[in-house]
């Protein structure tokens, strides 16, 4: 009876166990291998730098550090804004991009906060984006986003902190937590390891920013 | 007989579900670490590694800069970055970038930054992952935004230092949001260290938490 009915019982236990286990670590490990891919699917090969940047702790230090806040939209595409690379010589003549940046021209739909009066009437403004288009020593067109920054879309409005600088031009204070989607849209795909690395401080800015702001969003997020 | 083949199935399965149980733990554990401190992959030309200066690096005065960031991550047993005037498919290249287009954007408010690449067919591609594992880094700091934005020295060995944290696979310390009350986040908090992404200064000897994640990273 031990043997008949016990023994594999028992036998069936422990399999079972051990491939839910097997089942949960195959799950882990594809988790882990979509990390590579790449926020947005485009035609282009995406790329990432990262590095040191001028930082505020709250949304009210960067309200203190930015000249204008404001819901604005890019008016172009990506691939029709002026992008600015330049390069650097490598050692065995290969080279490298230095500066990828994008001057984006953003229609403003309302003005959050201004240190100037008279830029409460400002209609749109060049926003300097932290993605650019390079070229690899292959010639192959490639985009290159620091601190896995993500260029906005023309389809979009954002919560932008904007400070202007002495070209008339303006850095997004913070860069990637000065930038803030309207309406929250859910990541259609995988977000980087940078970006996973950027997530939670990025929902903590978020949340103070469209708290302070909820009277005036009222109108764009109802 | 039968009793005794019972009891040792048992111990057998109770043997294999406790391992099982204490590799998942470990491997939880391992993989919370990576998350926090430090990108997954391999420098797969080791961490005893030239590294390439640029002129443009003697001409802008930065090189005891590299120097010093050099020796701030050689402190730790294991890791000996050198000078070399030569580069390979190893060999990091440190640049002051300097040919920032003004005219075009006015000021970038970007400090330093660290791309890594790997050798494919016997070419530099850039990773598409920090994750991967790869060969060498270009680490670039701005001479533009340092200069005018007057960072001090000891920033600027921070700067530096921070790069060539990059270019070891350490990720920026953790900005902790924590979580209060209905989800509501209530604070961020930062570390001593110089992969905090702000301008702390450096602090010689290293930080601790430089240490311990460098340590972690690659089995010291």
């Amino acid at each position: 009876m031990i043997k008949k009915v016990l023994l594999p019982l028992l036998s069936i236990a422990v399999l079972t166990v051990g491939v839910v286990f097997a089942v949960s670590f195959q799950h882990k490990d594809k988790e882990k291998t979509q990390d590579s891919t790449p926020a947005k699917q485009t035609s282009m090969p995406v790329v990432e730098s990262q590095g040191l940047y001028e930082t505020f702790d709250t949304a009210e230090s960067m309200q203190k550090e930015a000249d204008l806040i404001v819901i604005a939209s890019p008016k172009k595409t990506f691939e029709q804004r002026k992008h600015v690379t330049t390069y650097l010589k490598g050692p065995n003549n290969e080279r490298y991009p230095e500066t990828t940046v994008t001057l984006t021209d953003v229609s403003i739909k309302k003005v959050l906060s201004s240190k100037k009066v008279s830029d409460k009437k400002l209609k749109s403004v060049t926003v300097i984006e932290y993605v650019g288009i390079f070229k690899d020593n292959d010639g192959v067109d490639k985009k290159l986003r620091f601190e896995g920054y993500e260029e906005m879309s023309e389809k979009q409005d954002y919560i932008l902190y904007l400070q202007k600088n002495d070209k008339g031009n303006y850095n997004i204070v913070n860069i990637i937590n000065g930038k803030f989607e309207l309406k929250s849209q859910s990541k259609a795909t995988k977000q980087s390891a940078i970006q996973q690395e950027h997530e939670a401080e990025h929902n903590y800015f978020n949340q103070q920013v469209k708290t302070k702001f909820k009277k005036e969003l009222a109108e764009y997020t109802n | 007989m039968f009793k005794s083949k019972i009891k040792k199935m048992i111990a057998i399965g109770v043997i294999c579900l406790t391992s099982l149980s204490i590799f998942s733990t470990t491997s939880y554990a391992y993989d919370k670490k990576e998350t926090e401190r430090y990108f997954g992959g391999n420098i797969t030309t080791g961490l005893n590694r030239p590294a390439w200066y640029d002129s443009s690096v003697k001409s802008y005065g930065y090189t005891s800069h590299f120097d010093t960031a050099r020796e701030y991550w050689n402190r730790m047993p294991g890791i000996n970055i050198w000078k070399w005037d030569k580069a390979n498919n190893s060999t990091d290249r440190y640049y002051v970038g300097t040919k920032h287009p003004r005219d075009t954007t006015g000021k970038i408010a970007i400090y330093g930054q660290q791309t890594p690449y790997k050798i494919v067919n016997g070419k530099a591609v850039e990773v598409k992952n920090y994750n991967e594992d790869y060969n060498y880094s270009v680490v670039t700091i701005y001479h533009n935004a340092i200069s005018e934005d007057k960072l001090s020295r000891s920033v600027v060995n921070l700067t530096a230092a921070h790069e060539v944290g990059h270019s070891l696979k350490l990720k920026h310390t953790p900005r902790i949001a924590i979580e209060g009350e209905k989800g509501k986040y209530v604070y961020l908090e930062y570390i001593p260290s110089v992969m905090r992404q702000d301008n702390y200064g450096l602090y010689m000897p290293m930080f601790r938490y430089d240490l311990t994640s460098v340590g972690e990273k690659w089995g010291y």
